[in-house]
């Protein structure tokens, strides 16, 4: 089985090595994508032991274009080099490696094109923020099952994992900067199999969210215009 | 009150007609949404609308007034918005073109 691990990274630098060492070992025979969307200092991964190098791509991209680029080029990258499954996973540590396999089941098994990482501890009340952006998960999630009968509870998570069908798809398509939600509106709207696999996602390891006040409420209105255009059937050309 | 939510609704489809022609960006169509959200709310306060007034140095502070510049002002910056969306669009193209190129180079044993 072919697997691409696609890890996307903005000044991730610290978390990074140990992820991919770990990622290397647990999964040998997998590649693993780092984009560096424009890190400044760029990234470094000190590739040292002989088996990582050859399994480990890193790419720099000079200014930082946002997760929707860094996504299509990874779909590329995976539909070109003839893999059979993606996992996308941040470079923070909050994603737990360990539930990797949960993800590929279903896959392996040919009973999903798609299984989403549905975080269960997502939604905080911990800080005004915090509140603003379970208030944003949980109005998308209504609107999700709304618009599209989703079960998807979580729709903003960036631990998921697709095959070749549901890359294809996706691949054509112009991905916004946070395109969790696009994403999953193209594959409801394309009848492509989802499922989720519930995971406990981890406390960051590494940094903090960059996700300010405006980002969050300028999120909220993307995903909410976004689902407009599907409900409307004003599909993205 | 029913002009303004008619007048919202027909900049909200006109929005989404954009987006949905990939004229304009989405993160530029939440902006402009926003920036319209909040000169709607700004017509319910007529203190503000004052100060905006002043601000812009008109003798006759007025909603009219204020509405048109404000009007024209958000003309120009869809415009000049679905300029800038056009720009990142073709920007992002070929910086994804360029990347799969040079994944191709350094992978070339995978690819």
């Amino acid at each position: 089985m072919k697997i691409l691990f696609f890890v996307p990274s903005f000044n991730d630098q610290a978390g990074l090595p140990e992820l991919v060492s770990e990622l290397v070992a647990s999964y040998p025979e997998a590649t693993i994508l780092v984009i560096d969307d424009g890190s400044e200092p760029a990234i470094f991964l000190p590739l040292h032991r002989t088996f990582e190098a050859p399994h480990v791509v890193l790419l720099r991209l000079a200014n930082n274009e946002g997760l929707g680029l860094a996504t299509s080029i990874a779909l590329d990258y995976f539909l070109d080099g003839g893999f059979e499954f993606l996992v996308r996973l941040d470079a923070d540590g909050q994603h737990p490696q360990h539930e990797i396999e949960g993800l590929l089941l279903a896959l392996r098994q040919e009973e999903a094109d798609v299984v989403w990482g549905e975080r269960l501890n997502n939604l905080k009340a911990g800080s005004p923020k915090a509140v603003m952006g379970s208030v944003t998960k949980t109005f998308t999630a209504w609107l999700g099952r709304a618009i599209f009968r989703s079960t998807v509870k979580d729709w903003f998570t960036g631990f998921f994992a697709l095959n070749k069908t549901a890359a294809s798809i996706v691949a054509g398509a112009y991905l916004e900067r946070y395109c969790e939600v696009q994403l999953l509106c193209i594959f409801h709207n394309t009848n492509v199999r989802i499922k989720t696999h519930q995971v406990q996602q981890l406390d960051r390891k590494f940094g903090k969210t960059r996700i300010r006040w405006l980002d969050g409420v300028m999120i909220m209105l993307r995903s909410t215009l976004m689902m407009f255009l599907y409900a409307l059937r004003m599909y993205p050309k | 009150m029913i002009f303004k939510i008619l007048f919202f609704m027909i900049f909200f489809w006109v929005l989404l007609r954009l987006v949905q022609q990939q004229l304009l960006g989405m993160d530029l169509a939440s902006f402009t949404i926003l920036l319209i959200l909040c000169v709607l709310a700004l017509s319910f306060s007529p203190y503000w609308v004052e100060r905006i007034a002043a601000f812009l140095e008109f003798g006759t502070p007025s909603m009219a007034i204020v509405a048109l510049v404000v009007a024209g002002l958000m003309t120009i910056s869809v415009i000049l918005s679905v300029m800038v969306s056009d720009l990142k669009r073709k920007h992002a193209n070929l910086t994804r073109q360029l990347a799969r190129l040079e994944l191709k180079v350094k992978t070339p044993n995978l690819i």
